[in-house]
């Protein structure tokens, strides 16, 4: 399978290249009153309202402010959501065997390439936002 | 005959469901576009490029009216999904129901015709469980009829039975008629007790939200051991509305124009204060005012200097606002499932410089307050 490997905060991440439908320039972001803390706010694509996830916040990682440069707009059954990150790293090409569950409580998946650990977003723990 | 039954399959060609939305998320995107570019054209000084754009404009219009027309479905397709749902009621509940649908050739919305779908099948259901079984006659029926027009689809769904004493169930809730969409959330739950339609309240208070929004009804009539009729109109609305664009700290907003009353000067009313509520005095009628910032937890800039009076469901609330911008022309984008909680916002319209604009729920604000 193949992965798109990106980075928050110098911290590298990585999820399954078919769930992304396109990857965006940071634009303008319409926040949203009272709405959750990860939603950083709207934004639109294609005619379409996508929220925005901070995606360090979501995954409880420290987060100070930072300036994200790109939107990765992910489908999810029928919605669109928006990561925003840092920077778009790589594609890699993986075997299914290289994701390694470390916590299946909480769905945590890792993967290991030439020594370095990537942390491996699933498909289940996307839908959890 | 023959003649007539080769025309109708020649006028029929079929289209996969995907590439039609996609075709209609497309249109969607270019009526979007729209208002950017009569924007432009305001804009450009030069004559030719005005004309095309004149052009352009048009075509998108053209493109946007025939579309609309793509969308419809008949309602002849759910009388699969109905006759079964009746059939498994008979033989679940052993019972014998007649179900008719009329009207099958009427043409609805796509999305539209999902909603009608979950609507009847619910009532449906409701009927045959708690009415039919009660009731113990020998032939039941449920006659469904929906008819469209043009402005308003209507769907009758009368059933014999019991049925409840129409005047009596109006006095008793201090009303000159049935309509669930006039009642407030009590009201509903009580007069649904009265008459023993309680499987479904939270369903048919979802659907009474919705019809508030869309100016629509939920009607019921019965004669006792007659009839008992349901009406349900739902207004057909294109997507478009009006909307209000207003200022609250530094982001705008939009207001759908349908609940503005009037808009008045901050500085023209005295407001009054009484346990930490602020009332506005106009034309002799006493106003809550909201200061919609606090309610939104936005930081203002500039002192509020706009007041909105809108009024939903005959009540009325005072809005405070930074100031005003603009009415125009807006597609209402559904909220997007990780924001349903958020009830001051009924979802989002992209203007026309790209920017995505969050339009408020009126009558939801009013209920909070």
């Amino acid at each position: 399978m193949q992965i798109l490997t990106f980075l928050i905060e110098n911290e590298p991440f990585a999820l399954d290249i078919t769930l992304v439908d396109t990857i965006q320039n940071k634009m303008p972001i319409t926040p949203v009153p009272n709405s959750k803390k990860y939603v950083i706010g709207l934004i639109s694509n294609r005619g379409n309202v996508i929220p925005v996830i901070n995606t360090s916040l979501m995954l409880d990682a420290d987060t100070t402010d930072n300036i994200y440069e790109k939107f990765i707009i992910i489908n999810l059954g029928n919605e669109k959501l928006a990561l925003a990150v840092n920077e778009i790293d790589d594609v890699l090409e993986i075997e299914e065997k290289d994701i390694e569950n470390i916590n299946k409580d909480e769905d945590f998946s890792i993967v290991n390439i030439n020594s370095n650990v990537i942390t491996f977003l699933t498909y289940k723990q996307l839908q959890k936002i | 005959m023959e003649q007539s039954i080769s025309n109708d399959f020649s006028e029929i060609s079929s289209v996969n469901k995907k590439n039609l939305d996609q075709l209609l998320s497309l249109v969607e995107e270019l009526v979007i576009n729209k208002v950017r570019i009569e924007k432009m054209k305001n804009e450009v000084s030069d004559n030719s490029h005005g004309k095309i754009l004149d052009q352009e404009l048009r075509i998108i219009s053209e493109i946007q009216a025939s579309i609309k027309k793509v969308r419809l479905i008949k309602i002849k397709t759910l009388t699969n999904s109905l006759e079964d749902l009746v059939n498994k009621c008979n033989t679940k509940n052993k019972i014998n129901v007649n179900f008719i649908l009329r009207g099958q050739e009427t043409e609805i919305e796509n999305t539209l015709i999902i909603y009608i779908h979950n609507i009847l099948n619910y009532l449906i259901k409701d009927i045959c469980e708690n009415e039919f079984i009660a009731s113990k006659n020998d032939t039941n029926h449920i006659e469904v009829t929906t008819y469209s027009d043009g402005k308003n689809f209507t769907t009758v769904i009368e059933s014999n039975g019991k049925g409840f004493n129409y005047e009596a169930t109006c006095d008793k809730l201090n009303k000159k008629s049935l309509n669930l969409v006039s009642f407030d959330e009590d009201e509903v739950k009580k007069f649904l007790d009265i008459i023993h339609f309680t499987n479904n309240v939270e369903n048919l208070l979802k659907l009474r939200l919705d019809l508030i929004y869309l100016d629509g009804s939920i009607k019921f009539e019965s004669i006792v051991n007659e009839f008992r009729r349901i009406t349900i109109v739902i207004p057909i609305t294109s997507s478009i509305m009006q909307g209000l664009l207003v200022t609250i700290g530094n982001q705008i907003f939009a207001l759908p124009l349908d609940f503005i009353e009037t808009i008045i000067n901050e500085n023209t009313v005295k407001t009054k204060k009484s346990k930490n509520i602020e009332m506005i005095i106009y034309m002799d009628h006493i106003i809550q005012l909201v200061r919609l910032s606090e309610l939104l937890n936005i930081e203002t800039v500039f002192e509020p200097s706009c007041i909105i009076i809108v009024n939903a469901n005959n009540k009325r609330a005072a809005l405070l606002v930074d100031s005003l911008l603009d009415q125009t022309d807006m597609v209402i984008k559904p909220k997007h499932s990780i924001m349903t909680d958020i009830r001051e916002i009924k979802g989002s319209t992209i203007l026309g410089d790209g920017l995505v604009t969050l339009v408020l729920d009126i009558p939801s604000i009013l209920k909070e307050i």
